[in-house]
């Protein structure tokens, strides 16, 4: 096999827009990697065309769960402008259907990619010729990290259930949730209200971005409707891993109710995942957990986890069109 | 049931109004593992006094509701003649939903056989489930449709729900012993 066999080879529907899922969650250490790369290869295994991006710019490790050399070219070499598209900077890994891009060599390459050069990566992502794009974002919350969350379809949140770790993403989720919110505030000519609403914090008894959005929708009902829909879109998804304690299981629910109460948006309660040597064993032996051990508890819940959210997007969409197909008839 | 008056309760326990009473209590003690003072679930997220007020406030709701809604025996049965006072309360259907069943069926009037007669479940299973006897229950799938039969047959509330409070407590005790 040659190195340079894309995924294009095999394109079955030109210009269908592949699915993007962002893993995040803060803190490092908490299985993003290891979670992303198993989501990833178990739509592959179904002959999905995947790309898996390592993007923890600086600390790109990915490549060394599959048991690969650090691949030669990476995210540095497009913003060098060395590569002039994700295209170029694929490489195959020993997982059919499954292409890595790597995350930059050093800090120095990286640093912090220009604006325009990360807009310009992230509607690369989205025109990439495959069925499933799986980013794993890096550690802390820094603005590269937010817009790669920002811009996925799917949002996952990894925790483990320590104060330090639910920390860490509680201080992701609001770096998100305003940066999003800024730009809603921004796009529904909210800001004079938004401000006018926050001089009077105390009085209206503002006490979280729920209150806020509560306020102005007392203010000005249309835009407070029009800033709530926006962030609702947010929809992040909590997923707790791992759990070694019976009550610990019920972190995500727990998790997904708070930040509903707090930020007044939905989010999604993806469960937990129980803790599994098998994972620091295969990480060891630098193989995929899926591969060495197909039926540890690890495999089987990632797989089904995995499953389950491509299932209950299907389900939304085909919920969706049968609606529009009843809807005319309906009366 | 007038619920309207409680809109406000319901809504802090994140529950449609004119829900039954299993099910306050479940809202009600899930909220608190998310708000109490050892929770993971809020660290970081909200500072201490938010965290103390939103438990004080649902803490609130919930004993309206009990005191209000839920006075009595009244709100676990629909049997016509209700004697408010009389009976003791049933068993907490969270901590021992098989007491719970059986005070139910008792202050109802069905004695096992007649019961049976009504769900097609056998005197001796009914027995089972009310001695929460689970190794001689069947399998979950089944248990469950019996404890549905069983509810419905007195016209409990909260079937669904208490079908699986049912065969959570079970699970716990399997799982234990």
């Amino acid at each position: 096999m040659t190195g340079g066999e894309g995924p294009e080879k095999k394109t079955g529907q030109p210009g269908s827009k592949p699915r993007v899922w962002a893993v995040g969650g803060g803190k490092g250490g908490v299985g993003k990697s290891v979670i992303t790369s198993s989501m990833a290869i178990t739509l592959a295994r179904q002959g999905k065309r995947c790309v898996l991006i390592d993007a923890d710019l600086g600390g790109a490790n990915l490549h060394t769960l599959f048991g690969m050399v650090s691949p030669t070219r990476t995210l540095s070499d497009l913003f060098l402008r060395e590569a002039a598209s994700l295209q170029e900077i694929l490489v195959p890994t020993p997982v059919s259907d499954l292409w890595l891009i790597s995350g930059a060599r050093s800090l120095v390459d990286m640093a912090n990619p220009a604006h325009a050069q990360k807009m310009k990566m992230i509607r690369q992502i989205f025109s990439l010729e495959v069925d499933h794009v799986f980013i794993d974002l890096g550690a802390g919350s820094s603005y590269n990290v937010l817009d790669f969350f920002l811009a996925a379809h799917e949002k996952i949140m990894v925790v483990v259930p320590t104060p330090t770790s639910v920390e860490n993403a509680y201080h992701f989720l609001k770096a998100v949730f305003y940066r999003k919110f800024r730009r809603a505030v921004r796009r529904a000519g909210a800001g004079r209200i938004v401000d006018r609403a926050m001089e009077e914090k105390v009085l209206r008894g503002i006490r979280s971005p729920r209150d806020l959005i509560a306020q102005v929708a007392e203010l000005h009902p249309a835009a407070g409707m029009a800033l709530y829909c926006e962030m609702n879109a947010l929809r992040p998804q909590v997923l707790v891993n791992q759990v070694r304690k019976h009550e610990e299981k019920e972190l995500a629910r727990q998790m997904a109710i708070a930040c509903e109460e707090f930020f007044g948006v939905e989010v999604g309660c993806l469960g937990s995942l129980r803790h599994d040597d098998h994972v620091l064993d295969a990480i060891q032996a630098r193989r995929p957990v899926l591969e060495l051990y197909p039926d540890s508890p690890f495999s089987i819940a990632a797989q089904n986890l995995t499953q389950s959210l491509l299932w209950a997007k299907e389900s939304e969409v085909e919920h969706r069109s049968l609606q529009r197909r009843v809807s005319p008839a309906a009366d | 049931m007038n619920t309207d008056r409680f809109r406000e309760e319901f809504r802090l326990l994140r529950i449609e109004p004119g829900a039954g009473r299993l099910e306050v209590e479940r809202a009600y003690q899930k909220l608190r593992s998310v708000y109490g003072g050892e929770s993971l679930a809020t660290y970081a997220l909200l500072d201490e006094g938010d965290r103390r007020d939103r438990l004080e406030a649902i803490e609130a709701a919930y004993q309206k509701l009990c005191r209000e809604l839920f006075s009595g025996a009244t709100q676990f049965l629909s049997t016509p003649d209700p004697q408010p006072g009389e009976v003791p309360l049933p068993a907490n259907p969270s901590d021992a939903p098989g007491a719970y069943l059986r005070g139910c069926r008792e202050k109802s009037g069905l004695s096992l056989k007649e019961l049976a007669a009504i769900t097609k479940v056998s005197p001796l299973q009914l027995e089972n489930i009310e001695r929460e006897k689970f190794e001689r229950l069947p399998a979950p799938v089944y248990l469950r449709g019996f404890i549905l039969e069983y509810a419905r047959a007195l016209g409990l509330p909260d079937q669904e729900l208490l079908a699986g409070v049912y065969l959570e407590r079970r699970q716990q005790k399997m799982e234990g012993g």
